[in-house]
């Protein structure tokens, strides 16, 4: 029995803040080379939490479309199935993450790199519930759209899909696009440049000095 | 059955309630305690979890609350518990806003002071000692110079006011009215290995466990060896030996299918308004035909809780662009928490902390244009104002086990209400009160309304008293009749205030282990 312990999660948590604080913006951010594991890692829930069982055999993916209007059930694929995402893999995950930021001018204000995102989408795929499934199919999407759409164009179609449930489309939306978007915007601080101090999900910081307080203060109190 | 386990104590229940109990007799050095909770593991302080509610708006949770098949539920207006309360390890403060106001010196005293409900068998003076003990322990911030009375300050200061607490406060004033900082218990500095608050905005699922929650007291107690815990462990009833003493709780282990029985000394029900008189009317015996405490037909009566109401306003422009920075409430106003209002009925005022807020991810995932989503930041403000109001205590209205069982296999629940708890004239006058703080911050549109009663702050069903024939427990929280039967909850509570009431609980819990220490 593993039990999570408190003082890794807040390791990991200063050197989250470090990178979220870092000024490197994740287009120009440098990669860190991720090598692709063989295996899997099995996860099951105990009652003192997540325990971990390295080195399961890798399950088979299911076959997944490459059209956004393929029918698929309107539920999260595999999340059984944990997985790492390759070094090209996680790279169209951050072109499209950069696409977002263009898309809404928000890149100046992103103070998470390419690090921190990989963290995430590490968490995401390895852990359960497993999005590793939903990462592939997206991705296998965007490469089937790219010869005839080009690069950004296919990345664009992602961004854009408004697919029913049911459908490719409606998984890339809510569980690849959305997601990224929601996480930019507020764990990446993408918010502050609408104008606001500070977000839900964004870590602003203790007020306990009244100097540097992470939120704006009413002026007459 | 197998082979009976035993301890010193037994514990029913994890909440904060339960968590307090187990660690206070522990370090006064009564164990071995076993806790028995019905739920299970709650992943907390967890970061792909945290991810997830940022990123989808899912919360580990969400899949621990009552039913509407769980519940029966009969009345003027019927209980909707859906949301109410969380069935799982830490209990409901896993969820809850972390607001930790005092009840007032008239709220010991409805009887006698304004001639409703009954008093208390304890005085605010006699609590007082303990309220600043249980603002140590729930880390409380606060403003240490408003009422009521205090011996001690505050143990953190509260945060100061957001600026979206300007309109708010501007109206207060102009109004004639007061307001004061909002008791949260929420760490502003480190304490207990537990982090200050970074404002991560995310207080539905705190990220570092900033804000106290009931699994916190728990995972200290893990690291004690006379301390067990079992989860998805429903308890089925209390056995007694004699009339007065109880010898043991059987419940079910449900990770083993099986029943299993705890022989104990002393027993502390730290289940919550409704589990722990639905316990008590379920320990039926020769000794006990009605239920353990119930030869006078009042466990489970005068079940009542805070009724919610609110006010909406719309202002027009927001060229400030402000928005919701904190996810947590900083500002209420006790003006009708007061004793010219407690005959018709309390009200404490807060603030919606979550709101105005343009949601930005909500509106690129629509696919709104840059320009789009600027213009909706300086648009309109939705303002929302809140009121807690102060429910009335009704024979009538009472709890009980209904037939069948819930999914944490725990019986059913029975609520009837036939008795209105708040005079409805009132709660209008007070929603219009709302209303009319938000035309002067200059809103349109005005609107108000009530909630659907959760039962978040469920109270008065096992009440203390002085003498069985008024109540259920002393005020000591010692069921009468029972030598070794206690009811730690807000069941106890006699009468209601209109604050929120898990201080008042902690600090009558501290009062009554005082006894053991």
């Amino acid at each position: 029995m593993i039990r999570w312990d408190m003082r890794s999660w807040l390791g990991n948590e200063q050197e989250l803040r470090k990178s979220l604080h870092s000024r490197h913006r994740h287009p120009i951010a440098p990669r860190l080379p991720v090598s692709p594991k063989e295996e899997t890692t099995a996860f099951w829930h105990t009652p003192e939490g997540r325990a971990r069982l390295a080195h399961a055999p890798k399950a088979a993916l299911v076959d997944l479309p490459t059209t956004l209007d393929a029918p698929l059930p309107p539920r999260l694929l595999q999340p059984e199935v944990p997985g790492i995402l390759r070094e090209e893999d996680k790279d169209i995950v951050l072109r499209c993450w950069g696409r977002i930021a263009e898309r809404w001018a928000t890149v100046e204000s992103i103070a998470m790199t390419a690090v921190g995102l990989n963290d995430v989408l590490d968490l995401k795929t390895r852990e359960p519930p497993s999005y590793y499934t939903e990462y592939m199919l997206a991705l296998r999407i965007y490469r089937a759209l790219v010869p005839t759409h080009g690069d950004d164009g296919a990345l664009d179609a992602l961004l854009t899909c408004s697919e029913p449930s049911g459908t490719a489309g409606w998984h890339v939306q809510t569980y690849f696009v959305s997601e990224l978007i929601f996480l930019q915007v507020s764990v990446a601080g993408a918010f502050s440049s609408f104008g606001y101090v500070n977000y839900p999900g964004w870590t602003g910081g203790s007020y306990n000095d009244p100097d540097h307080l992470p939120y704006r203060v009413a002026s007459d109190t | 059955m197998s082979k009976p386990e035993s301890a010193k104590v037994v514990v029913v229940g994890s909440g904060v309630a339960g968590g307090l109990v187990a660690a206070t007799l522990l370090r006064c050095g009564i164990g071995p305690v076993t806790m028995l909770e019905a739920g299970s593991h709650i992943p907390m302080r967890d970061r792909r979890t945290w991810l997830d509610y940022v990123m989808r708006g899912v919360l580990p949770y969400d899949h621990l609350y009552d039913t509407p098949e769980d519940v029966d539920a009969s009345g003027t207006s019927p209980w909707q518990l859906t949301g109410g309360r969380l069935i799982g390890r830490g209990g409901s403060t896993v969820h809850w806003g972390g607001w930790t106001p005092r009840y007032r010196p008239e709220d010991f005293c409805s009887r006698t002071s304004a001639g409703i409900g009954v008093d208390w068998p304890i005085s605010y003076a006699d609590l007082e000692p303990y309220y600043c003990q249980a603002e140590e322990y729930l880390q409380v911030a606060g403003d240490s110079k408003t009422e009521p009375y205090r011996s001690k300050p505050y143990p953190f200061s509260n945060a100061p006011y957001p600026a979206l607490m300007g309109p708010v406060m501007r109206a207060l004033k102009d109004s004639g009215y007061d307001y004061q900082a909002m008791p949260i218990a929420r760490n502003t500095r480190s304490i207990q290995g537990m982090p200050a608050c970074e404002t991560t905005g995310t207080c539905d699922y705190c990220p570092i466990g900033a804000r106290f929650t009931g699994d916190q007291p728990l995972d200290r107690l893990a690291r004690s060896s006379e301390f067990t815990l079992h989860l998805e462990a429903p308890v089925c009833t209390l056995v007694m030996d004699k009339r007065s003493r109880v010898a043991a709780v059987e419940y079910v282990d449900r990770k083993r299918g099986e029943v299993r029985r705890i022989e104990a000394e002393w027993f502390f029900i730290c289940s919550g308004a409704l589990e722990a008189p639905k316990l008590l009317l379920a320990s039926t015996s020769t000794y006990w035909p009605q239920g353990i405490g119930n030869d006078h037909d009042l466990v489970g009566r005068f079940l009542t809780a805070s009724p919610f109401v609110y006010a909406n306003g719309m202002i027009p422009t927001n060229p400030r662009r402000l928005q919701a920075e904190l996810s947590f409430p900083t500002l209420c106003s006790r003006q009708w928490d007061s004793p010219l209002y407690q005959r018709q009925g309390k009200m404490l005022v807060a603030v919606n902390y979550n709101l105005p807020s343009v949601n930005l991810g909500k509106r690129m995932n629509a696919h709104a244009t840059r320009a789009e989503v600027d213009a909706a930041t300086i648009g309109q403000m939705h303002y929302q104002l809140w009121g807690s109001l102060q429910g009335a205590n009704h024979f009538e209205n009472r709890v009980e086990p209904a037939s069948g069982e819930t999914r944490f296999g725990l019986p059913r629940t029975k609520i009837s209400t036939p008795i209105v708890e708040f005079d409805p004239a009132v709660a209008v006058a007070h929603q219009a009160r709302l209303g009319d703080l938000l035309r002067v911050m200059g809103a349109q549109d005005v609107s108000a309304g009530g909630y659907p009663q959760r039962g978040d702050h469920a109270m008065g069903t096992t009440r203390m008293s002085r003498s069985d024939a008024d109540g259920v427990t002393d005020d000591r929280l010692r069921v009468h009749g029972v030598d070794n039967l206690f009811v730690a909850s807000n069941a106890v509570f006699p009468s209601a205030g209109a604050a929120n009431p898990t201080l008042t609980l902690v600090a009558l819990i501290l009062r009554a282990l005082e006894a053991f220490c």
